[in-house]
């Protein structure tokens, strides 16, 4: 159980907290965020090699493809579009997590445990929301999208009743063969598209900073839940840090705003100056 | 015995990703949250691993696209941080 492979992860799991840690202080944040991108390039390098496979040709193109397009669009970006920057960036992520529960869903459903089922089920959910919730948001902050509360009638009861659909539906590919489960898993993830939408929707524009606060602790979890399928611990380790730290992050967020998590989810406005036009 | 591992790892890993920060002056909260956006593409790992043991095209092609994404989160994610990071010292 306890290999070469899993200590290297408690190494690498260690940069990335002493990365974030370093990255809560003026002086070395710039340090921390650098050992935190060295620790996840380590990280890549080291999962290719355990995995025999860092010949193939395919995935460096990926990874070729994905570094262009995020350091041409790092460059370019403005400061002030920061914000918005970061929700896109993170709906990335969580995209990333839900097309890898989907792949693992496709290709090995029948020879799956339990546990594995559950967890690609939870992986995709999670990860759809995040990806939609976060587009939401971004579209928000750049002003494509009122940056008011978009509150619908019943808005609450629509949106657990979508949740309550996604429980179904991810209980019913539970039990099916892989044929369904197929279909079954389509349905969870564009249940949990339109979820993250009304999650988002009816944020306000000054609330959403701490929005992405807490949708970047989603994207964090679904990828310690892809780990779960994968049984990868050391996805599963960073992913819990970044979902828990994200986690405290959004509530000292909201106390500096002094802001309750419920009411700004809710969409209920401080006052009427807090207000975004 | 794998799942159980794995659920320890879980909450452990997030016992400390809890405890890591106390205080965070709030002209950092965007950057340390763009950091920490930065290091959720650790999902990369996963995308990585079921491309290429995927067998049929199509989860091939989904896979590849979540490298992408994954790619772009991680590399994106660390030079805007940087960035903003810098701008703060100037």
């Amino acid at each position: 159980m306890i290999g070469t492979y899993e200590v290297i992860s408690v190494v690498l799991s260690a940069l990335v907290l002493l990365g974030i840690k370093l990255m809560s202080s003026p002086k070395t944040a710039v340090l921390g965020n650098r050992i935190g991108a060295i620790a996840m390039f380590v990280a890549i390098i080291v999962v290719l090699i355990y995995n025999g496979i860092i010949d193939m040709p395919l995935l460096w193109i990926a990874i070729l493809l994905g570094g262009v397009i995020g350091y041409a669009i790092a460059k370019r970006v403005k400061m002030i579009e920061m914000p918005q920057m970061v929700a896109l960036l993170n709906g990335l992520g969580g995209g990333a997590s839900a097309l890898v529960a989907l792949v693992e869903i496709y290709e090995k459903y029948p020879y799956m445990t339990t546990f594995s089922r559950i967890t690609s089920q939870l992986a995709l959910a999670v990860g759809a929301i995040t990806l939609s919730g976060s587009l939401v948001a971004a579209a928000k902050l750049a002003r494509k999208i009122s940056q008011k509360p978009i509150i619908l009638k019943k808005h609450n009861q629509i949106s657990n009743s979508i949740l309550l659909a996604v429980a179904v539906f991810i209980i019913l590919a539970l039990f099916s063969n892989a044929a369904n489960s197929g279909t079954f898993s389509i349905v969870t993830a564009l249940l949990s598209l339109t979820y993250g939408v009304f999650f988002a929707i009816r944020v306000g524009g000054a609330d959403m900073p701490i929005t992405i606060s807490l949708l970047n602790s989603l994207s964090g979890l679904a990828g310690a839940i892809c780990g779960f399928t994968i049984g990868d611990p050391l996805l599963v380790a960073v992913g819990a840090i970044v979902g828990a730290s994200g986690l405290i992050l959004t509530q000292i967020m909201c106390s500096a705003m002094n802001r309750s998590l419920v009411d700004i989810l809710k969409g209920s406005q401080l006052n009427n100056s807090a207000q975004a036009k | 015995m794998k799942e159980l591992f794995l659920i320890t790892v879980f909450v452990v890993a997030g016992i400390l990703g809890y405890k890591v920060i106390k205080e965070v002056p709030s002209l950092l909260h965007t950057p340390l949250m763009s950091g920490t956006n930065a290091i959720s593409g650790v999902t990369i790992l996963g995308s990585l691993v079921s491309t290429a043991f995927a067998v049929s095209l199509s989860s091939k092609l989904l896979g590849f696209i979540a490298i992408v994404l994954a790619a772009i989160n991680l590399i994106g994610g660390f030079l805007v941080t940087d960035r903003m990071l810098k701008m703060f010292k100037s």
